[in-house]
């Protein structure tokens, strides 16, 4: 690239810049520019990548779908090819439309075989007994069917959220362990997991910077050292 | 270690400052970085052992408890950091020196708590929306104030440093 003509006349800066000559700009505080996320700034920098890796796996969502808490992405993503929305709630009352109440660590109640679909976004950081959740995914989808699944990576906790909903954050997950777990549960079928982000990435998202604050350029790069958020498609074995 | 080539890193930093909180404990510490180390030593022979690094990669963490809590004599210690907001710690290409897992202090409580009693574990963290993001740009604890690396959040884990006892 062609160095415009007023850059010859100062010297350009090295990179990395030495020990003592970053410049930290808005950045140097010791707290984030949202409280909340970066949902005060556009959203969330995570969401960029949680919603694009749903609507590459749109067609995924069709039949009798389960969503953890809400249905908004089953409904955003699935649409027409949904023909039952399911919605899965920890405490009775926290959604007005739930079909089931209970925890993915002891669901003997919700029968096996039974979705065409689960989508569980960012929520398996927030379960202890992570394999048993995983366990009970698998065994609630029907032979064929598909589980949409994304977790954080590196993360902030969140003060508000905590004072809402407790204290329950366990774990950051790394591509490596998604991909382990998922296939030690999924080994007929098939499990593709990948990161997303990069430092830039994950620097915006740790001070709560919304996603239309870097461009999907600085966004799409991905670099394995630095996963900010991380997804799993896995296909249940057996006849589709 | 992100940070290492610029001056010590600010993960360093944070160590160094959960290892001070027990200064007056750390002669004659058995070090550790994998449990393969301490599948030779003997039972309750070790009445302190400390982990700065090395947790996060142990796909799963429990036997590595299991090892440390048996190597303990009773009313030993066992001083633990682990993260926390951090770079993959990937070394090359592949997933050598990859972390399996970023902890939280709730993890960390519930891990250790498991295997050595609820009561017998305290969890502190280390960092904040500065320092973290510091730390995974690579620049050293050197080029913050200590102000800025001390101030806590507990948003912001980038170190929880665990100290558990064996009770009996």
């Amino acid at each position: 690239m062609r160095r415009p003509f007023h850059s010859f006349l100062r010297p350009r800066r090295p990179w990395p810049p030495p020990v003592g000559a970053v410049r930290f700009g808005s950045l140097r505080r010791r707290a984030p520019l949202s409280q909340q996320w970066g949902d005060d700034r556009g959203g969330p920098v995570d969401r960029y990548y949680i919603e694009g890796f749903l609507a590459a796996c749109r067609k995924d969502v069709r039949g009798r779908v389960l969503e953890i808490a809400e249905d908004v992405y089953s409904r955003w993503f699935g649409g027409s090819r949904v023909t039952r929305f399911d919605i899965l709630e920890y405490q009775k009352g926290e959604h007005p439309r739930a079909t089931i109440v209970g925890d993915l660590t002891a669901a003997d109640h919700i029968p096996s075989n039974t979705f065409d679909c689960v989508i569980v976004t960012q929520t398996l950081q927030l379960i202890y007994d992570v394999e048993a959740a995983i366990g009970t995914i698998h065994r609630i989808l029907k032979p064929g069917g598909v589980a949409l699944i994304t977790v954080p990576g590196i993360s902030q906790l969140n003060r508000h959220d905590r004072e809402t909903w407790g204290d329950y954050w366990c774990w950051g997950f790394t591509a490596r362990t998604l991909e382990r777990l998922f296939r030690e549960h999924f080994q007929s079928g098939d499990v593709e997991v990948e990161a997303h982000g990069n430092v830039l990435a994950a620097t915006a998202f740790l001070y709560g910077l919304g996603r239309g604050e870097l461009t999907r350029r600085e966004l799409d790069f991905r670099d394995p050292e630095y996963q900010l958020l991380i997804t799993a498609r896995a296909r249940k074995g057996g006849a589709a | 270690m992100a940070g290492s080539d610029r001056g010590g890193s600010i993960r360093d930093h944070y160590v160094a400052a959960f290892l001070a909180g027990h200064r007056s404990q750390l002669d004659g510490a058995l070090a550790i970085e994998d449990a393969r180390e301490l599948e030779q030593v003997a039972p309750e022979s070790q009445r302190i052992i400390i982990m700065t690094r090395g947790f996060e990669h142990a796909d799963n963490p429990r036997p590595l408890l299991h090892l440390i809590h048996r190597s303990l004599c009773p009313g030993g210690i066992a001083l633990v950091a682990a993260g926390g907001i951090a770079p993959n710690g990937r070394t090359g290409s592949d997933e050598t020196g990859s972390w399996a897992w970023h902890y939280t202090a709730l993890s960390m409580r519930r891990l250790f708590g498991d295997i050595f009693g609820p009561g017998a574990v305290t969890a502190t963290t280390y960092g904040n929306v500065l320092s973290a993001a510091a730390y995974l740009q690579g620049i050293s604890a050197g080029e913050l104030t200590a102000a800025e690396l001390d101030h806590r959040d507990p948003d912001y884990e980038l170190l929880i440093g665990v100290r558990a006892e064996r009770r009996t």
